[in-house]
């Protein structure tokens, strides 16, 4: 008998965003409850048997109510079964976003039958009536120094079943990073003889070997990730068979960096350019994030140029955010002279000048705004 | 401003009308020797532009030419633009004030006002204009020996060098871009700060405050966030408890049912005990009972039979005691015979003495009496041995003076013949004295008269005197019945040692008989009656008093001894007289008790009862004894500690289970509250409210502290630009570099009053410059300052009074091409004594001379051209200087 299961991990509900301020903010957080809602809906079109959530469904234990309503309230878009473990970022402690859950099941109708919380160490979940067999390995604390995977390799299954295993943490050595914790030995899925090893953690979309995947996160939630905003369409004919993975496109977001040095207009255009480029690969910019970092040397002609451009991208993106702290804003003679030339004015800019300059002045940021709304009246009137 | 014409009369040292005339732009030195008025011209300019008319007291005075009340006038004709003025002012009686020009006139207080109007200066209250009343000309007209004195600006000055300044600055700004820029900076700044004390306005105060508001609610939520975490450890910690203490409670549960039937089985055998206990003490009151009846009858037996050995012991003693008894007393009264005896053999020891003493006595008193009356028989008294004695020691005297007047004879006759003198016989070898003449008649020789020498009364009177103590004392001898007065001392002397011996012997009888012979015998009789009859037998020696007393007293210590030993002992036998006596009654008693008691119950069955209680009492400790062996095989104190210890465990267990199972329900309920909360949201919410308001914060106070930085800056360099410095250094400059090549001046901004002078070699302050140096660069200022005034249209021209008497030749030179520089632009009229020096300037230059009888100033103003006491120009050839903008 064939499954199919969409394979998927860290949607990290009620993630706040704390690095994006305002509307932009708000709109990463809600998104993240749609992505939810898009996952089932796919589930549902690809007539999956089972949504297999691996980890970190909740960003903490403490997430509001209403983001689990909305979670849950999500699942009804998908008939069939949805399987979720805790991660590192909701374990099953004594009380967590887990026992709230189940607290809902019994009085509300919130909770249906089709989803179930493996929050159990080493208990197997059969589904499909018997055709297949979950083995989770259940966090019941932030950090685990053991593979709490080991029991897979002696658990009995029904005949014939198909094995999946479900895990959240690092694979040692299959990863470019030091994490150590909840570690997941990466011949598990061979030594368990599992037919599919979902795993959850990396928010990057990863093939560890043809067993074993990681989904990522659907929805992209930071600068610098590999490969997010996917989801695991994976198929398995029969037990033993290998499986048919499927990378689909979730993610609303793109989330990119760019770090540039500007000296001139030139470089301005130049950047110009590169955002606009960066635009038509993701198709929309409304929903691109961009963390720009420049350095070079302005004067306060190309300074103010550089002010208005950010202005300007920062309403065309989702979210700008520029670092321009090692961007040095140097005026010249000639933007001097275009304060004035001579009389009291420009009496007034050498000394702001002056104190700008002065690497000991404690000041000096404030006498570099100064100078530039010197400038930006003199200039713009 | 250009002054043509000064005319002056009946001022100061110039009483004598005098006028000035041919004044002209630029360049005019007036020249005039001392004490011809050349400082009084300049004090009668200064007095005619700011002194008032109506003035009156010392400044008046002052006005006045010595000695004299008329009335002090002045006159100036001058220009200011392209208007002429005419000027007269009148002073002291009379006074007045008229200005006039080709528009109109103005009368005393009315042309004092449009003086002040076009000349810009404040006129003084009171008294004589200072040079802070003087407006421009203050500074500008400069008194002998006041060149060098730093500038000191009054007000009006500063006003108009103020407005002078505003122009030039308003001209390097660009216009009105300045005020623009600084109005649009102001505007900015008043965003964020009040306009009077500066203060941040609410839109910072307001992000501030909310800032520390989002920092407090995050602290709360994170706060809470970590209550919820120590909940979930102590949640988890309970959980992880619970099982281990269930177990433990039903383990404790058991132990408890054990120790419990233990315990029932050590109360069965305790009941057992209680029983055979109570059993046993009632045969122990039994036995003790018959024991003590028993006791209580061999007590007596015992009593009657040692009060029965007692009674023999003591009659045994008593015995004894009595047999001593009787042997002090025995020695008792043997002491008192022998006291007895010793007595009366003392007393008659001493009635031996005392006869002893008596017949002593007596033979004393016999004695003494034969002595009196041997002494009674001797006539003679002291009183007579000392007329005695009186008249010998006179007599010697008189025979001794007598011998010494008296020629003395000795008559050694061969034979027996013998010698007579005045018929009186006279003993051979005895010498003889003669007093008078003598007639001697020698036997066989004849007579011999012999005359002695001397006077014959002294010799006759001694000699009389010698015969009457003669006499006396053969009288008193012949009284007395002596033959001589050695006789009569013999006598005396007998007598004296009668009386010493009369005197011991009474002595020594008052000794033995202090009461006389009377008492001693009285004493003797009495002796004699108390002497105790002598026992009869042979008669005693009597011993001597001293012996009979030893023996008294060695007699009457064994008395003592005796009558102790016996006192002592007859206590003792009294003593155990009466015990005897009592332990006989006793024994009589106890007998007739014990009597009384085996009439009731005999002896033997007594005793018998008593064993038989005895017997009963043994058996029942015996079954009580293995009782309790039983019970202390069981430890019951030890199996009821168990049982308690364990219950108490039990009760513990339960109690912390109980705790235990309540708290995880309620920390579990707490949880879920607190879980709902959504704390990490909450708190992620609010880091980011918190962090988007510390950068809005940051944001508003860089953009505030930028326009506050920006905004003092410009406002300091625009005050900085206002002040005169600038433009006065601009104008200075030039003229330093004239005077002094190479040299900076440093003038204070505010002040503008010299700092120093900077040259290549020092760095000198004002103060510390020459004279010469201080005059050279004060008058440098005046002329910048002028040229800085008059460029602005002030009314300004320059007085200087001698301003150069310190300068060497070079820097006068110099200081000639800066006037000649200055004066291109502006009047300067010096007023010198040093005419030949000033020739080089090549100036128009007026010579003071004094005319004779010269007519009064109103005359000269109705006679413009009249000579009278004047002043003539005094023209040099090839030197008239013509101002081109001269008009």
């Amino acid at each position: 008998m064939s499954i199919t299961i969409i394979h998927t991990a860290d949607w990290q509900l009620g993630k706040q965003f704390g690095n994006i301020p305002g509307d932009p903010g708000a709109a990463l957080r809600d998104q993240r409850v749609k992505t939810v809602t898009a996952i089932a809906q796919l589930a549902q079109a690809r007539q999956a048997d089972a949504i297999l959530v691996c980890g970190d469904a909740f960003d903490s234990n403490t997430v509001a109510e209403q983001t689990l309503r909305k979670m849950l309230l999500a699942t009804k878009q998908f008939s069939g079964d949805w399987v979720f473990i805790p991660g590192n970022h909701d374990p099953a402690r004594a009380a967590s976003v887990w026992t709230r859950a189940q607290a809902l099941r019994p009085a509300r109708d919130d909770v249906q039958d089709n989803v179930h919380f493996l929050v159990h160490p080493e208990k197997p979940l059969t589904l499909q009536n018997g055709a297949l067999a979950i083995l989770p390995a259940v966090l019941e604390r932030h950090h685990e120094a053991d593979d709490l995977t080991a029991w897979f390799d002696d658990a009995p299954t029904p005949p014939g079943a198909i094995r999946i295993g479900m895990a959240h943490g690092p694979v040692p050595d299959c990863l470019p990073t030091d994490e150590v914790h909840n570690p997941i030995a990466a011949n598990r899925a061979a030594a368990a003889n599992l037919d599919y090893l979902a795993l959850g953690d990396w928010h990057g979309t990863r093939k560890i070997n043809d067993r074993t995947w990681y989904a990522g996160t659907p929805e992209p939630d930071r600068f610098g990730s590999t490969n997010p905003g996917n989801v695991l369409v994976v198929t398995i004919e029969q037990a033993g068979a290998p499986p048919e993975v499927e990378e689909v496109r979730s993610g609303e977001f793109v989330w990119k960096k760019i770090e540039y040095s500007i000296h001139n207009d030139a470089d301005l255009d130049a950047l110009t350019l590169q955002i606009r480029r960066l635009g038509a690969d993701v198709n929309r910019l409304n929903r691109l994030l961009l963390r720009l970092k420049l350095d070079g040397i302005a004067n306060l002609e190309l300074r103010q140029k550089l002010d208005h451009w950010i202005a300007e991208w920062k309403s065309r993106l989702h979210y700008l955010e520029v670092d321009d702290q090692k961007l040095i804003a140097k005026p010249t003679e000639n933007d001097l002279d275009q304060i004035a030339r001579r009389g009291f004015i420009r009496t007034a800019s050498n000394r702001l000048q002056e104190l700008a300059s002065n690497l000991e002045n404690p000041d000096r940021d404030i006498a570099k705004a100064a100078l530039m709304r010197l400038y930006q009246k003199r200039v713009q009137g | 401003m250009l002054i043509r014409r000064i005319a002056v009369e009946n001022f100061r040292k110039l009483r004598d009308p005098a006028e000035i005339r041919g004044l002209q732009s630029g360049l005019n030195v007036i020249v005039g020797d001392n004490e011809e008025g050349k400082s009084t011209l300049l004090k009668a300019v200064q007095a005619a532009f700011f002194d008032r008319y109506s003035m009156s007291g010392d400044a008046i005075e002052a006005m006045l030419p010595f000695g004299s009340k008329v009335q002090p006038k002045l006159e100036i004709k001058f220009k200011i633009g392209k208007t002429s003025y005419s000027l007269c002012k009148g002073f002291h009686q009379s006074s007045f004030a008229r200005l006039k020009n080709a528009k109109g006139h103005w009368e005393n207080a009315a042309a004092e006002d449009k003086l002040e109007e076009i000349l810009g200066f404040t006129r003084p209250g009171r008294g004589p204009a200072k040079d802070e009343n003087r407006g421009l000309s203050g500074p500008l007209w400069v008194e002998q020996g006041r060149a060098f004195e730093p500038l000191k600006l009054n007000d009006d000055t500063k006003r108009e060098l103020d407005e002078a300044v505003a122009s030039e600055v308003k001209a390097t700004t660009s216009g009105d871009d300045g005020p623009k820029l600084l109005a649009a900076v102001e505007k900015e700044y008043l965003r964020y700060y009040t306009p009077t004390t500066g203060a941040e306005k609410r839109i910072l105060t307001h992000q501030r405050d909310l800032v520390e508001s989002l920092q407090q609610e995050s602290k709360n939520l994170t706060e809470k966030r970590r209550e919820y975490d120590a909940k979930l450890e102590d949640l988890e910690e309970i959980m992880r408890g619970i099982p281990k203490l269930r177990k433990n409670f039903e383990q404790a549960q058991k132990r408890v049912e054990a120790a419990r039937a233990k315990v029932g089985k050590i109360e069965g055998i305790e009941r057992k005990i209680e029983a055979a206990d109570s059993a046993l003490r009632i045969a122990k009151a039994e036995l003790g009972k018959a024991e003590t009846s028993w006791q209580v009858r061999q007590d007596k037996r015992e009593s009657l039979a040692k009060a029965k050995m007692d009674a023999k012991s003591r009659d045994r003693a008593f015995s004894t005691l009595s047999v001593r008894h009787n042997d002090a007393k025995v020695n008792l009264d043997q002491a008192k015979e022998k006291l007895k005896w010793a007595q009366r053999e003392c007393r008659r020891a001493k009635l031996k003495v005392g006869i002893d003493k008596l017949e002593e006595a007596e033979g004393i008193a016999k004695n003494i009496a034969e002595n009196k009356v041997f002494v009674e028989k001797i006539p003679i008294t002291n009183a007579d041995i000392v007329d005695l004695r009186s008249l010998q020691r006179d007599l010697n005297i008189q025979r001794a003076r007598l011998e010494a007047m008296a020629t003395t004879l000795l008559f050694s006759p061969r034979g027996s013949q013998s010698v007579s003198a005045n018929g009186k016989k006279l003993e051979v070898d005895d010498p003889y004295r003669i007093a008078g003449k003598t007639l001697f008649e020698l036997e066989g020789f004849g007579e011999l008269e012999v005359t002695p020498g001397g006077k014959e009364e002294d010799i006759r009177s001694c000699h009389s005197s010698v015969e009457d103590l003669q006499k006396k004392l053969r009288d008193k001898l012949d009284g007395l019945g002596f033959a001589s007065v050695e006789d009569a001392e013999e006598a005396w002397g007998t007598k004296g040692f009668l009386l010493g011996r009369i005197g011991i012997a009474e002595a020594g009888l008052n000794g033995l008989a202090p009461t006389g012979l009377d008492g001693l015998r009285s004493n003797i009789a009495r002796l004699r009656e108390d002497l105790p009859p002598m026992a009869t037998g042979p008669a005693m020696p009597v011993l001597s008093v001293k012996v009979a007393e030893e023996e008294e007293r060695d007699a009457q210590g064994k008395l003592n001894k005796a009558e102790m030993e016996f006192a002592a002992i007859q206590g003792s036998w009294n003593k155990e007289q009466g015990a005897l006596k009592q332990l006989r009654k006793n024994l009589s008693k106890l007998q007739e008790d014990l009597n009384t008691d085996r009439q009731g119950i005999a002896d033997a069955i007594r005793e018998e009862c008593a064993k038989g209680a005895k017997k009963i009492y043994r058996k029942r400790q015996e079954k009580l004894d293995k009782v309790r062996a039983r019970l202390e095989e069981l430890s019951p104190d030890s199996t009821r500690e168990e049982l308690n210890r364990e219950e108490r465990s039990c009760e513990r267990l339960q109690n912390s289970l109980t705790g235990k199972e309540r708290r995880e329900h309620g920390l579990k309920a707490g949880l879920q509250g607190l879980g709902i909360l959504g704390l990490k949201e909450e708190v992620d919410k609010k880091h980011r409210e918190l962090k988007d308001a510390c950068m809005e914060l940051k944001r508003l106070e860089l953009d505030a502290s930028a326009w506050k930085l920006l905004r003092d800056t410009l406002r300091n360099a625009e005050q900085d630009e206002r002040l005169p410095l600038t433009p006065l250094m601009e104008r200075l400059t030039p003229y330093v570099e004239m005077v002094f090549p190479d040299a900076k001046l440093h003038l204070n901004k505010d002040s503008l009053e010299v700092d120093k002078l900077d040259r290549k070699d020092a760095n000198e302050p004002f103060d510390s410059l020459s004279i010469g140096t201080r005059e050279q660069i004060a008058v440098l200022v005046r002329l910048a300052m002028a040229d800085l005034l008059r460029k602005q249209g002030k009314p300004v021209m320059l007085i200087l009074d001698d301003p150069l008497v310190n300068s060497d030749d070079g820097r006068f030179d110099r200081m000639a091409c800066a006037l000649r520089r200055t004066a291109k632009h502006l009047q300067i009229l010096i007023l010198t004594c040093h005419e030949t020096r000033y020739k080089s300037l090549g100036a128009n230059t007026i010579r003071l001379m004094k005319r004779e009888g010269g007519a009064s100033i109103a005359e000269l103003l109705a006679m413009p051209n009249a000579d009278g006491i004047d002043f003539e120009p005094a023209r040099l050839s090839g030197n008239l200087y013509k101002p081109a903008d001269l008009s």
